[in-house]
């Protein structure tokens, strides 16, 4: 029977299954399908998209105007990596991913490594006194010997502080491939390309699947039975941008990156693995490519940062950095996918944490607008699924 | 804004100035490539729109290399298809790297004027400049023997489309739109001035959108300052006054300090009233009690008609 893996870590309730699920730390299961959840290292994003992203699929990321949110939830997922040990695949090809690494934010938590230290040595302890059963307090024999401590490994979305950086033991000693792609893809081929096929995407798509078969990530190879098995974590930064080769903003019928995707998916399906990408829509001409490239993952959230335009001045605004439509969830071995209760999401990034709240419009006080339709707040009003329009009171309403 | 990056107290990888057929770029250009030729230890300049002489009036010379991509671009005479000159040839691979490490650079860093990306955007796609920019910007000393300080691009907006421009928005870090002005020197030598936008992107991830007044010197010397922006309607509210009720009334309504008081100290009814009537009244609910006092014309009946209800 195996241990279910709680918040805490240690239940005491186990449920009756013949097959032996897998245990992996800093994985839960899903609460409302038989899935397998890791976290994105946001806590507040994880509880929007269903709590966390489903191993096996693809959470891609639309990025605002500069790049700026997308780049930081991708360090985010790499440092919630880092903390649960789970192997990190980090492509780029703009800015090196070594670069990218070493800006992580600090866990807040300072006894880590206290903890894993500690638990390390008590299991070796506890190894020799595992042998003799246990004679009046027989139920209790199946438990872990030791609780582990709140912060270590095992806990589900951990807390960042984006003032410090992580150290760089612990980005060195973290097992990572970093994929840049201007030393990966041959000089010859690094300027224009011919054929039908996009050879960066190609190389890409190599490099994730030799990962996955070397890491033995692949569900289908059976494994020995008592191998720890663990989750690969695979970041792709700004995908689909002009340096990947991607011409016209996606009018000019270039499939490379449709099918890139489509075979990702068709390696992630059968392996123990997830993945964030981020791609910088805004740069397409074409919402119908845009489109595609949302049906081929998995879920999609789109970041809409206020920097630098007219919405910043915009007093409804004004708590918040940028606003997060959820486009879509994944839907992975079930009918039906989460449903969030509201669809109106506002992140904020202060000095310390990255968060996801709810957007609230601030009260309406009185020393609004004359004219309705001046009225920043009251022009926020309208609900998306109104089906008559607000602007303005029209003569007929009631 | 555009100062501070024009003399370098504003830090900017990548600068491109757009430009269109009204607002000439080449006098912002002309700027910034004698503050160049006097900040950074070497130029190089790709012109491929206008000759070398244009920009290089009252600039130290033997700081800039020229790169001519204007006398014979396709390389149709047979004298300049020697591969090691100096030459841009737009049939051959995009290499702005490969430009500069040919030439003997004895230092660094290195600033790079190029004179329009037009020509380059007329013969290969997009990405392949912003791939050869991109090359450009991150080329290290350990590896490539040479360090980019700064790139300076023009760009025609008019002649491109949108998808062009925002790929190239999205590499730089500083993009200067020109908007107005830039009007011919007179015969007195009054310099130029002009409006321009700029969007700064700072490392640190803050974005500033500024429109800035610009005025170029004779001598070539550039000085902005921020254009106050035209007070939009909506931000600010007046305050309407409140109208006052009790003036211009033909009756007083207002109190005086005394009466004010008075007013406070009066009794209102229901507050708490004695019982004047119904002493032996139990108190039937001593949550609340109840204040009866019966008028004159009540009838007070001491039988309660309840009585002979039967339960």
């Amino acid at each position: 029977m195996a241990a279910s893996m709680g918040k805490g870590g240690v239940t005491s309730f186990q449920k009756k299954s013949r097959t032996k699920t897998l245990q992996i730390p800093g994985t839960r299961p899903s609460s409302h399908g038989n899935q397998l959840l890791v976290s994105t290292g946001v806590p507040s994003l994880d509880h929007i998209i269903g709590g966390g992203i489903v191993v096996g699929t693809v959470l891609l990321v639309e990025e605002d105007s500069f790049g700026n949110y997308a780049r930081l939830l991708m360090k985010y997922f790499m440092a919630e990596g880092i903390m649960t040990r789970h192997p990190l695949l980090l492509s780029s090809a703009e800015l090196h991913p070594k670069q990218l690494l070493r800006d992580l934010p600090a866990p807040v938590s300072d006894d880590i490594g206290k903890a894993a230290l500690h638990q390390e040595n008590v299991s070796s302890e506890k190894n020799v006194e595992k042998e003799a059963t246990m004679k009046i307090a027989w139920r209790y024999q199946n438990l872990r010997t030791e609780q582990p401590e709140l912060g270590a490994f095992s806990q589900f979305g951990h807390y960042y502080d984006l003032s410090k950086t992580m150290s760089s033991e612990m980005t060195d000693t973290a097992p990572s491939r970093l994929f840049y792609l201007p030393d990966e893809l041959p000089l010859e081929e690094q300027g224009m390309w011919n054929g039908i096929r996009n050879p960066a995407y190609v190389k890409l798509l190599q490099s994730i699947q030799d990962v996955v078969r070397e890491g033995q990530f692949d569900l289908t190879v059976p494994q020995p039975k008592d191998m720890s098995r663990t989750v690969l974590r695979i970041g792709l930064h700004s995908l689909g941008s002009p340096l990947w080769g991607e011409q016209d903003g996606g009018t000019s019928h270039d499939t490379s990156l449709p099918h890139f995707l489509h075979a990702l998916r068709g390696v992630l399906r059968t392996s123990l693995a997830a993945c964030l990408i981020t791609i910088p829509t805004h740069l397409f001409q074409d919402m119908a490519f845009t489109r595609r490239l949302e049906k081929l993952c998995d879920s999609v959230i789109r970041l809409e940062s206020f920097a630098g335009s007219e919405k910043e001045q915009n007093p409804a605004y004004k708590d918040y950095h940028g606003l997060l439509y959820i486009k879509q969830l994944s839907q992975a071995n079930s009918l039906l996918s989460y449903m969030p209760d509201c669809n109106d999401f506002a992140f904020k990034l202060r000095r310390k944490k990255f968060a996801v709240e709810k957007l609230h419009l601030p009260p309406e006080l009185q020393d609004s607008q004359q004219r309705e339709q001046d009225d920043p707040v009251a022009a926020l009003k309208t609900p998306s699924t109104g089906c008559f329009s607000i602007s303005g009171k029209s003569k007929l309403d009631f | 804004m555009l100062q501070q990056v024009l003399e370098g107290t504003e830090a900017s990888s990548l600068v491109v100035i757009e430009d269109c057929v009204d607002h000439d770029g080449r006098p912002v250009f002309h700027c910034f490539c004698s503050q160049l030729a006097k900040r950074c230890e070497s130029v190089h300049l790709f012109h491929l729109e206008n000759p070398a002489g244009v920009f290089l009036e009252g600039a130290n010379i033997s700081k800039v290399q020229s790169h001519d991509g204007f006398s014979d671009p396709l390389q149709w005479e047979e004298q300049n298809r020697d591969p090691s000159s100096d030459r841009i040839d737009l049939a051959s691979a995009l290499d702005f790297l490969g430009h500069l490490k040919r030439t003997p650079v004895k230092t660094s860093p290195v600033a790079v004027v190029i004179d329009s990306l037009t020509p380059f955007l007329q013969n290969y796609p997009g990405y392949v400049i912003c791939r050869a920019l991109q090359r450009l910007l991150r080329a290290r000393l350990e590896s490539d023997g040479i360090e980019v300080s700064q790139v300076v691009a023009g760009f025609h907006g008019d002649l491109h489309d949108d998808s062009t421009a925002a790929a190239l928005r999205h590499m730089a870090t500083t993009w200067v739109q020109l908007q107005e002005g830039a009007e011919s020197p007179t015969q007195g030598g009054a310099g130029f001035h002009g409006n321009c936008e700029v969007l700064h992107r700072r490392k640190s991830g803050k974005v500033i959108r500024q429109a800035e007044v610009y005025h170029i010197s004779p001598q070539w010397s550039l000085t902005s300052r921020v254009q106050k922006a035209p007070v939009r309607p909506v931000a600010h509210v007046e305050q309407e006054a409140q109208v006052d009720p009790t003036a211009n009334l033909t009756f007083n309504l207002r109190l005086t300090d005394t009466e004010k008081e008075a007013r406070s100290r009066v009794v209102l009814p229901y507050m708490h009233h004695h019982r004047k009537k119904a002493p032996n009244k139990p108190a039937a609910n001593p949550g609340g009690q109840i204040f009866y006092q019966p008028d004159d014309v009540d009838d007070f009946d001491e039988e309660d008609p309840d009585d002979d209800l039967d339960f």
